[in-house]
């Protein structure tokens, strides 16, 4: 059991965006932010996620402010493209570096 | 879900999901063939340079429909850039600077000499080599190209130019005015013909997804 009272002060993990720490969440976080905008499709193609789960994470993605979303129709299929804002990519910047910090003032 | 989450082996999948089924080599391989065509066009009267620009803007538009018609309904839709152009790599950019550099020297000889040199006054500028050195410039863009892109483009791109360059080096060496443009078609053919292959192979292993055969990309309306 870790003895929170080895933790540096400057380690907290409070700190850390609820919104990007769930596994889910952080994976599409993190295929937007390396990719310019994916559409739907590919996020669950690459994410293995069930439609209504990628959805779900999509919209808290979404109400936080990280991603956009504009919907498309090409050949009248529907298209709901997805694309990281700045908000998003500081966000995702300052989790990992967040994280990383935790785990560097962390002496075992 | 995926249980992987590095962003460097993300970005790698997204490029080479990006380059895969063929739609690309096809593409190049045509741009080849137009380009094995210019002493045929140029003998109806249309200017070769207008023709390769006629011919690059053909292959961008086949380019684009391939991936619309072919990629999106199996993968998705995709835009590369994002993070991996704002955090270019030190050695992407290197590639990618001297891959511009290398075309733009070989374009130089080659107008360098057209325009100082025209067709009724050679010699040409370097001699026989004007056109071994452009083709030497021209393979180290294509290699500093796949660099930059997809080590899949190392077979295509430089045996192409390899499988070429040896009859075009070769007529460089041993004939004063090459006529080596000609022979871009056939290796434009295997390039295409190998995009066909690298197409099926892509379409069997990549069925068409359901959402998108049920005419909607599954995200939930709002």
């Amino acid at each position: 059991m870790i003895d929170v009272g080895q933790l540096p002060e400057s380690a907290d993990i409070g700190d850390v965006d609820r919104i990007i720490h769930e596994p889910a969440r952080l994976l599409i976080m993190a295929h937007l932010y390396v990719l310019a905008s994916a559409d739907f499709v590919y996020l669950m193609n690459q994410t293995k996620l069930t439609r209504g789960n990628l959805g779900g994470h999509l919209a808290k993605i979404e109400s936080a402010g990280y991603v956009t979303v504009e919907k498309v129709f090409v050949n009248r299929i529907p298209r709901t493209i997805y694309s990281m804002t700045e908000v998003g990519r500081a966000a995702f910047r300052t989790y990992r570096q967040n994280l990383k910090q935790f785990f560097d003032d962390w002496s075992e | 879900m995926g249980s992987e989450i590095n962003l460097k082996a993300i970005e790698h999948n997204a490029e080479d999901l990006f380059f895969a089924g063929g739609t690309a080599e096809i593409a190049c391989g045509i741009y080849l063939m137009g380009y094995g065509l210019v002493p045929l066009v140029e003998s109806i009267g249309i200017h070769g340079m207008i023709w390769l620009i006629i011919n690059l803007l053909i292959c961008f538009a086949l380019l684009r429909w391939g991936k619309k018609r072919f990629f999106t309904p199996r993968i998705g839709f995709v835009k590369l850039g994002g993070g991996m152009t704002r955090n270019l790599n030190p050695r992407k950019r290197r590639m990618m600077i001297i891959a511009l550099t290398a075309t733009a020297l070989g374009i130089l000889i080659m107008v360098a000499d057209d325009l100082f040199f025209p067709a009724e006054s050679k010699p040409y500028l370097f001699g026989k080599w004007q056109e071994v050195i452009f083709y030497v410039f021209m393979l180290v863009a294509v290699v500093a190209l796949v660099g930059y892109t997809s080590w899949r483009f190392l077979v295509i791109g430089t045996g192409t130019f390899l499988a070429f360059n040896a009859e075009s080096v070769l007529q460089g060496l041993l004939q004063p005015i090459p006529g080596g443009l000609v022979g871009w078609g056939i290796p434009g053919l295997m390039v295409t013909v190998f995009g066909i292959f690298a197409l099926r192979r892509f379409m069997r292993e990549h069925p068409v997804l359901d959402a998108v055969k049920d005419g909607e990309d599954g995200a939930t309306d709002d």
